[in-house]
């Protein structure tokens, strides 16, 4: 089993789901660097637990074409992603970050100075579609190419071009709102 | 901050790394989802039993359900009231203004940090208004007194200043520009057997984390409460919510309903939903049935309680009159 393609190792997990475990010791630390840089210390191993989930039931729909799984495994991952930051929208709860146990320094600053940062990358990514935000994770936060992140998603290089420009626009928006309107009167021209 | 937002992006999310705790999580997850799997593989055999009793019951429930349910009754009357409503115009310059008072649970892994031996959660109670024009909004938020299961918890957390992050006790606003919002850019379709498709079209995009039911439900919830759809696409989502596993538990006076669901997640919790007799949703709420053991969390405890107003349409960033 140590020797076999993950192509190989996926189609033997149609049988014998155990030995999707082969699966999970060769990506789970690219998927945990992935969820953690998205969804922040606190989710990112709850959204990274819900990837290797989704990919065991959906074993079946791998393309043993690919012989790494790593591009599939991504590209679920940017679809729990998008749905991560849909619940983040309704529920709207704030959560804590850390960065490991560190003894010391200010430890609350530390944790606010996360706080923050992680707020700001929620708000940043919430104020991009669905699709966007699926091309825009991967893109930053698993640093794939346009062409991977074309096989991932199952969309051409063209589409992820387009989505990520798109995407630059709204996030450029957002900075620089968040830069100078906060506690400002509204910008006169919205668009 | 870098001048590429995708920098920025990256400068923010930092390099984390996963520490052993979240590595073991992952696999302890994985191997649940695994043994899950095994069993249901073993149980395959027995499909066709499974589909004959399938049928069976699929022909008692036509039967059974040939009457509408009180829920479903309850929701065709609000559908027809919410079709007989004007369309909104919405004037230049004005804004959309709506107000949520909630308490919501907080939990987070690390009390370590907090010297406490496991995780940490709360209630914290908030108010937030909004004020909508086109892509801009501006939310004023007031955050409440957190509520605590431990006070031992409550003492440590205060004493590491977590109430500072949290806000306790601030009314900040904040501007955005360039807000979309994924739901509202979606043209849904106000004939309930489309819309219901449409609905779940949708929901296939992402995990499915419930049944199809309890998600369609949860998502039709969304789209009636964040995108201020037009009358008859309002009514078809009752319409659409009517058909699904919903149950009246009250109805007002007043002429609101209150329905609800139960799902496991990961302990089994009910939520509830109000709607006003217009079919706007005016109050949502989760109740845990069962104790949450690992956050101290006792059965029948809400851990999220929001009334929200209906939208309403004024002319300044002012708070409006209620």
């Amino acid at each position: 089993m140590r020797d076999d393609t993950d192509a190989e190792v996926i189609t033997a997990s149609w049988t014998d789901p155990s030995v999707f475990e082969e699966i999970y010791r060769r990506h789970h630390k690219t998927v945990l660097a992935y969820t953690l840089r998205c969804a922040g210390q606190q989710d990112g191993p709850d959204v990274a637990a819900e990837v290797f989930e989704e990919a065991l039931r959906s074993r079946r729909s791998y393309n043993p074409e690919y012989q790494s799984a790593r591009g599939w495994l991504l590209g679920i991952a940017a679809h729990v992603i998008v749905r991560y930051y849909r619940r983040r929208s309704k529920l709207r709860t704030v959560r804590y970050d850390e960065k490991n146990n560190e003894p010391d320094g200010d430890l609350s600053d530390d944790i606010a100075t996360q706080v923050d940062a992680r707020r700001i990358v929620d708000r940043a990514m919430r104020k991009l579609n669905s699709d966007e935000r699926e091309v825009v994770s991967l893109f930053v936060f698993a640093d794939l190419p346009y062409q991977q992140i074309a096989d991932s998603l199952g969309i051409p290089v063209g589409t992820v071009r387009s989505r990520l420009n798109r995407a630059r626009g709204k996030l450029r928006n957002f900075f620089a709102a968040s830069n100078q309107y906060i506690d400002e009167g509204p910008p006169e021209d919205h668009e | 901050m870098s001048s590429d937002p995708f920098d920025t992006l990256r400068e923010l999310a930092g390099e984390p790394v996963p520490a052993d705790v979240d590595t073991e999580y992952v696999w302890a997850r994985l191997q649940v989802a695994i043994e899950r799997e095994t069993t249901r593989s073993r149980r395959r055999w027995l499909a066709p039993v499974a589909v004959a009793a399938a049928i069976a019951v699929a022909a008692a429930a036509v039967l059974l359900t040939s009457r509408p349910s009180p829920a479903e009754a309850a929701l065709g009357e609000i559908a027809q009231a919410a079709r007989q409503t004007t369309p909104e115009e919405i004037p230049d310059g004005s804004f959309v203004y709506t107000r949520t008072d909630q308490v919501a649970l907080n939990t987070s892994e690390q009390g370590d940090l907090l010297g406490l031996p496991g995780a940490i959660a709360y209630l914290l109670p908030s108010t937030q208004q909004t004020w909508r024009q086109g892509d801009f909004e501006q939310s004023t938020t007031t955050v409440g007194t957190p509520i605590f299961f431990d006070p031992e918890a409550e003492v440590s957390y205060y004493a590491h200043d977590w109430d500072k992050a949290d806000r306790v006790g601030e009314t900040f606003t904040e501007q955005f520009t360039g807000i979309t919002n994924e739901l509202s850019d979606i043209n849904w379709p106000a004939n309930p057997r489309e819309l219901r498709n449409a609905l779940d079209d949708y929901l296939r995009q992402g995990t499915i984390n419930h049944s199809m039911d309890i998600e369609t439900i949860e998502l039709a919830m969304n789209v009636l409460h964040l995108t201020n759809p037009s009358p008859e696409l309002r009514a078809a989502i009752l319409d659409v919510i009517g058909q699904l596993p919903v149950q009246l538990i009250n109805q007002s006076p007043d002429g609101s309903i209150t329905l609800a669901i139960s799902y496991d997640h990961p302990a089994l919790i009910e939520e509830t939903f109000t709607l006003n007799p217009a079919g706007y949703l005016i109050a949502q709420r989760q109740t845990y049935l069962e104790p949450a053991a690992e956050l101290g969390i006792p059965a029948g405890t809400t851990v999220w309680d929001a009334t929200y107003t209906v939208p309403t349409i004024v002319d300044s960033l002012d708070t409006p009159d209620q």
